[in-house]
């Protein structure tokens, strides 16, 4: 870019550029709830069979053009945004510049330079100095080249400055400051603009209708060379709150412009999903563009490796045998092929969830929380209906072997707890929570005593939810604006109970614990919310009974007291004759027929506070 | 304790406990893995084995929208019957696992309706909850219970079965009296677990 370019350049007429993308965006993100929010339940009430699913369909491909939309035409605004932050941060230094070189009465010439006039004491020759012309020059070392002028790099630089010196003229070195400030104004602008023509450029989306996954996987690499761009330019967004801490983040949020917001979620989709303290919409958006990025990159390295599988039999004279080249191929990517169809099973489950969304009834689903990797196993928090409206709230956290790949059971779980709290409470808003953010053991074997520490997971877990919990408790609007339970599953229990030794405890009202195999506290009264307000269930069933005292002898439970010991002193709930037949961990959500379903409405009615129609067996040996 | 053990005897006892922890972990572990194994692993009859020893019964298969439409029907049936007229929560009957045999949700499955009629403008619960214990019989359900629930509120409570289709239908009369709180029928329609047709996908049937 050249100075007269500059010069004459109106960042402002970006505006309208941006103005009409995030007009286009928001039309996306509108367009795709209305569609399946409004017209695919419609469709699901008014159709049958084979119609109802490919028109459903249909719908759920325009949805996902419009989310493509929405998710690029951000990605554009923010850079397009940025950019011109950039040249009006230019514009300013070239308005400084030209106001100096006014005050002083130098000339500043078409292509930058800057001409001053005769001035000084007299030399030797009754002369004033002559004036002159100097061109300005940007200093190397700083890759901004911001203030170059009083930061002389080389000695070519300095040189030049000394010559002027002794020309004698006063105004030579006041010009040369002048252009040099004139020069890195333009070399800013330069800058901004060589870095985003890229950008911008790699933005184009295919011109064809289908949102294929390799669009999806091409946006996370957008994302990211978007966020380059911003760095190299040294955008100026606010800086994340840095120790994370759920009342600062949502102060931090609170505290910013549309246009910052909108650019931290196109940009920092992965910061702004996983904040602590954010509204619940805030951090849906930004995890379901990961979602879809993560979605598109798996499925085109599947895709990748697929097309590399060999023949997988081959004849060897009458008998047909696995073939060489395929068990080669499956020696390399066999377990890769495993692990990607593995995060993407758990992934359609996810987006299964959303598509339910109005189909029988089901509430709004919000992502508050995706990573395809996670501590290990993957990341999903889903909530049934929006936490932040809710005046009843409960987070589940699930045991042993969750993964992202079986994740699908849970959130089913959770849809089934929501509409049992909804029937138990229809006046009062509800939402269920599902809370996968923590590395489960994979299986009761490695809880092996003496090889380790037992309460590791839970160990390594339990800040995580407790930030989660006053994370939305802030996001809610303080510790009354919802009655809160935190649910926990076999091994998810042990991570509630460590959770509750954490710095300020835990900020719940109600913990239900389903298969606990100890909490490492040994009474009820530890959890610190009040041993009237705990509340286990526990099948007698051999599965159960098998964790339950793997459990306490690896010391999940400290001094061997685990939650459905009446001398823990919780209110056990009775399961129900239909969780005590010979096998299964996780008959708790079930309402199989033939008996009557009291574990779930039980814990329905904890959730929503109806402690008095609670079925709960009686206390005995409370004090050996 | 093991410093002073000097007799054979008591040594013995000693390794008791280690051997017998491992048999305890070997079990668990056992459990463990057969709970976290997935049934698309075995061949169908060899599934349909295990779920018959684990349910008693069976499984048959059928596809997810008969099974829920059969529980919709049974549910509208039980608000006529009460014969009052209020407001209905929204969901409508839906699979959801079956978790004893198929915690993941991929082949088995139960229907689930779980719903309340509330603030009503016709009729009381007290007739509602009478008019049930009338004509369920009457309709081919066996009543297995009708007496307090086992709660500190003690709300009337009456449970039915239909031994033909296994369905079992609960109903609770809940917060009566209770300020603050939404007085209400609470009813649920629940289905024994069936297997999906081939090809299903229960996450999105």
């Amino acid at each position: 870019m050249r100075y007269e370019t500059l010069a004459a350049l109106k960042p402002a007429d970006l505006d309208k550029v941006i103005d009409g993308y995030r007009a286009a965006s928001s039309m996306g993100s509108h367009a795709k709830d209305k569609l399946n929010d409004g017209v695919a339940p419609k469709m699901r009430e008014s159709l049958d069979g084979d119609a109802v699913k490919a028109a459903t369909g249909q719908v759920g491909k325009l949805s996902e053009n419009f989310h493509y939309t929405q998710v690029r035409c951000g990605l554009v605004r923010a850079n397009v945004q940025l950019l011109k932050e950039a040249l009006e941060e230019a514009k300013r230094m070239l308005k400084k510049a030209l106001q100096s070189a006014d005050t002083e009465g130098f000339e500043v010439n078409p292509d930058g330079s800057v001409s001053y006039p005769p001035a000084g004491e007299k030399g030797d020759g009754g002369k004033v100095p002559e004036g002159g012309t100097v061109t300005g020059t940007v200093a190397r070392s700083s890759g901004k080249a911001i203030d170059p002028g009083r930061d002389a790099s080389n000695n070519a630089d300095a040189l030049k400055r000394q010559a002027q010196a002794f020309s004698g003229n006063p105004n030579a070195t006041k010009a040369q400051a002048i252009a040099d400030d004139i020069a890195a104004a333009v070399k800013t602008a330069t800058t901004a603009d060589e870095t985003y023509a890229p950008v911008l450029r790699g933005l184009k989306a295919d011109d064809d209708l289908n949102v294929s996954d390799a669009d999806w996987a091409d946006t996370k690499r957008d994302t990211t060379a978007s966020r380059k761009a911003a760095d190299k330019v040294g955008a100026d967004l606010p800086a994340m709150p840095e120790d994370g801490n759920p009342k600062d983040s949502k102060a931090w949020w609170d505290g910013l412009s549309r246009d910052d917001k909108d650019s931290y979620i196109a940009l920092h989709p992965s910061a702004v999903g996983a904040m602590d303290g954010l509204p619940a919409e805030v951090r849906d958006e930004a995890n379901r563009m990961k979602l879809a990025e993560a979605h598109g990159t798996t499925q085109t390295e599947l895709a990748g490796i697929k097309a590399k599988e060999p023949e997988k039999f081959t004849r060897v004279g009458a008998i047909w045998t696995t073939s060489g080249e395929w068990r080669e191929w499956n020696e390399k990517y066999g377990d890769r092929v495993k692990a990607l169809e593995g995060r993407r099973k758990g992934m359609d489950a996810v987006q299964a969830r959303f598509d339910k969304t109005g189909k029988k009834g089901l509430p709004q689903a919000y992502l508050l929380g995706f990573d395809s990797k996670g501590e290990g196993d993957g990341k999903v928090i889903l909530a049934n209906g929006n936490p932040d409206e809710a005046k009843h709230t409960v987070v589940h956290v699930p045991g042993t072997s969750t993964n992202l790949k079986g994740i699908g059971g849970t959130l089913d779980s959770m849809d089934g707890l929501w509409a049992a709290s909804h029937k138990a409470e229809p006046n009062a808003s509800v939402s269920t929570i599902t809370w996968f953010d923590y590395d489960a053991p994979d299986d009761i074997p490695q809880y092996v005593p003496n090889t380790g520490n037992t309460g590791q997971w839970a160990e390594d877990g339990a800040p995580t939810l407790q930030k989660f919990m006053e994370g939305t408790e802030v996001s809610q609007g303080g510790a009354d604006a919802s009655h809160t339970t935190v649910s926990g599953h076999s091994y998810g229990s042990t991570v509630v109970g460590q959770a509750t030794k954490e710095h300020g405890g835990l900020p719940t009202d109600d913990i239900i614990v389903e298969g606990s195999p100890g909490m490492q506290v040994k009474h009820a009264r530890d959890l610190g919310i009040g041993a009237d307000h705990v509340w286990s269930v526990a099948a007698p069933s051999v599965d159960d009974v098998a964790v339950r005292e793997g459990g306490r002898m690896m010391g999940l439970g400290e001094d061997g007291k685990i939650p459905n010991d009446p001398p823990f002193g919780a209110n056990r709930l009775d399961p129900g004759d239909h969780a005590s037949a010979l096998s299964g961990h996780g008959s708790y959500w079930d309402e199989s027929g033939g008996e009557p379903s009291k574990g779930l409405n039980s814990m329905a009615n904890v959730v929503v506070g109806h402690y008095d129609n609670v079925d709960v067996l009686p206390r005995i040996m409370e004090n050996q | 304790m093991t410093r002073t053990s000097k007799s054979p005897a008591r040594r013995a006892a000693l390794w008791a406990v280690p051997i017998a922890s491992i048999a305890v972990l070997a079990t668990v572990w056992i459990t463990m893995s057969e709970t976290g194994s997935h049934p698309g692993s075995a061949s169908m009859s060899q599934q349909q084995d295990s779920a018959k020893d684990m349910l008693g019964y069976e499984p048959e298969v059928r596809a997810v929208p008969k099974t829920e439409g059969e529980v919709n029907g049974i549910s509208s049936r039980v608000l006529d019957w009460m014969g009052v007229h209020g407001k209905v929560t929204e969901p409508s009957a839906a699979a959801h696992a079956c978790q004893k045999v198929d915690p993941d949700f991929e082949t088995y499955y139960v229907v689930n309706h779980p719903w309340s009629v509330y603030e009503l403008k016709k009729g009381t619960f007290s007739k509602g909850m009478d008019n049930l214990r009338k004509l369920l019989p009457e309709k081919g359900w066996k009543i297995t219970k009708d007496g307090p629930m086992d709660t500190k509120a003690g709300s009337p409570e009456i449970i039915a079965v239909q031994p033909d289709s296994h369905h079992t239908l609960t109903l609770q009369w809940l917060n009566s009296g209770k300020p603050g709180r939404t007085e209400l029928i609470s009813v649920d329609v629940d289905s024994r677990c069936y297997r999906a047709p081939k090809g299903t996908d229960l996450n999105r049937a």
